[in-house]
């Protein structure tokens, strides 16, 4: 027996470089209780697979982000913290708008965006992925599915990382986290008193404010869910984006490869997602006692599903830790599995692959300022606020 | 509640019940049948919900999206009445009938 592993998912420390430490978890206490946050975290990719797909053992309801009072200081309902029937009623009626081909129709929308955000700065020869790029897109075409007008968001993102920051290991939520969530509250409160009385379009908005009016959804799942896409929609598309230039710049061959053949960027995303996802640990709730390799959990206990951990499992995975774009496995977890998954996937890829189509074709090579990497700083979300890079 | 048969391709057979509107994988991994993985949550994104309408052709729904039908392109063993059941939603006319499951799931790779 090893010595005792230790890891804390609020350790900015730890957000350099986790894989290691999960590592350690995977191969010496795969189903580990964090005593000091009173949590359980699962590592292995076939028991977070088990965790995703057992939605009665595993409940969303009073979970998903890690502070256990979440749900009363930020109290709009949205419905990833609820369970099959309600979430799957609530779930079905953004269903559709979220499919690939559905999604196919912010394509163009998207890449003109792209482009607007990388142009200026091809003259310069400095970008910054996340700053200049990343920080901007996923928040503009989220905005365009719920009418956001273009001089309100980035306040909006503002708040959305208000809400998410954490100071070194800072444990419960911060008055700063909270105030960010009761703005975003309170401004989409007006937003939607604005659209309630129509005219009701197919867009986000208007699938939420029709569902309403006809009973489905009271306002302040309403509001909860304007929150949720805020979030959503947003931090983890744009870490993804600063994650992807980053990966790209430490494995050039690949880079190169994806430059001669553009084809494989939508590969390459699948293999960042698996490699260095932006979505790190999802809790869930124990809904029936239940064992795992010997550890009993009791029905309330909390357990994060450590999705990049599981996504560097070597019993999934053939040489996990090897970036490889033309590996294209579809079976990571980075955005969930089953009920639960995410909806906006296909948007994500899709936003992904039409930033790298066009940032690829300007800027074939770069040099990242590694010395000026700086790191957003959550439990939940993992990724860069700036990726400053020189061509 | 419409009670509906999700057949496996060994021939087990899991009768549930499925509230109307629900789609056809949400029938299945809802009441933890085997042999449907609904891995993307219904977004018609990973076809590994495939499954096979009873061909009789008394079921009137809608025919299946482009969307569906490119995805359906890449399951192992499509056939004529093939189907993600993610984008088929649950009727009462679907009281009683028979879903059969394919060998595997997605691409079969």
């Amino acid at each position: 027996m090893t010595a005792a592993v230790h890891l804390d998912p609020y350790d900015h420390q730890f957000h350099w470089d986790p894989y290691p430490y999960y590592k350690r978890l995977r191969d010496h206490d795969p189903v580990y209780y964090n005593e000091q946050l009173g949590i359980w975290l699962l590592t292995k990719w076939e028991d977070v697979n088990r965790a995703f797909r057992d939605f009665k053992s595993f409940i969303n309801t009073g979970a998903v982000s890690l502070e256990p009072d979440s749900g009363e200081k930020l109290p709009f309902p949205m419905f990833i913290f609820s369970d099959p029937p309600d979430h799957t009623r609530v779930r079905n009626l953004f269903a559709p708008l979220m499919t690939p081909e559905s999604v196919k129709r912010l394509e163009d929308y998207t890449r003109q965006k792209a482009i607007a955000l990388i142009e200026p700065h091809v003259s310069s020869r400095k970008f910054d992925f996340v700053a200049d790029l990343g920080c901007f897109l996923p928040m503009d075409v989220i905005s365009s599915l719920t009418s956001v007008p273009a001089a309100d968001q980035d306040m909006v993102r503002g708040w959305a990382d208000d809400l998410i920051a954490r100071e070194d290991k800072q444990h419960d939520l911060s008055e700063r986290n909270v105030t960010g969530y009761m703005n975003m509250a309170k401004y989409f409160g007006e937003h939607a008193e604005k659209h309630a009385a129509g005219p009701h379009g197919d867009d986000l908005i208007g699938i939420l404010m029709r569902a309403e009016k006809e009973g489905a959804l009271s306002r302040n799942q309403v509001i909860g869910t304007l929150i949720l896409l805020a979030i959503a929609g947003n931090e983890t598309t744009t870490k993804l984006i600063g994650n992807m230039a980053y990966r790209l710049w430490q494995h050039p061959e690949q880079r190169r490869m994806l430059v001669e053949n553009p084809a494989l960027i939508p590969k390459a995303v699948e293999e960042v997602l698996r490699f260095d996802g932006s979505s790190q640990i999802i809790v869930r709730r124990v809904g029936q006692d239940i064992e795992m390799r010997g550890k009993k959990l009791r029905k309330g206990d909390r357990v994060g599903l450590c999705i990049i951990s599981a996504n560097r499992d070597a019993d999934k995975f053939p040489d996990p830790d090897r970036f490889d774009v033309s590996r294209g496995s579809r079976d990571h977890m980075a955005f969930g599995f089953g009920l639960h998954s995410c909806l906006g996937a296909s948007l994500a890829r899709m936003e992904v692959k039409v930033v790298f189509e066009e940032l690829l074709r300007r800027i074939p090579n770069y040099q990242i300022q590694e010395d000026r990497l700086a790191r957003a700083h959550n439990p939940n979300v993992r990724g860069f606020t700036n990726v400053p890079a020189t061509f | 509640m419409i009670k509906l048969t999700y057949l496996e391709f060994d021939g087990t057979p899991h009768q549930v019940e499925v509230e109307e509107g629900m789609t056809l994988m949400e029938g299945a991994t809802l009441n933890m049948v085997p042999g449907v993985e609904g891995m993307c949550g219904g977004i018609c994104s990973c076809a590994t919900c495939h499954c096979y309408l009873p061909g009789d052709g008394k079921l009137d729904i809608p025919s299946a999206s482009s969307g569906e039908d490119a995805m359906l392109d890449g399951v192992a063993e499509r056939r004529p009445t093939s189907r993600l059941g993610c984008q088929v939603r649950v009727t009462p006319e679907f009281d009683g009938i028979v879903i059969h499951l394919p060998k595997v799931q997605g691409s079969g790779d």
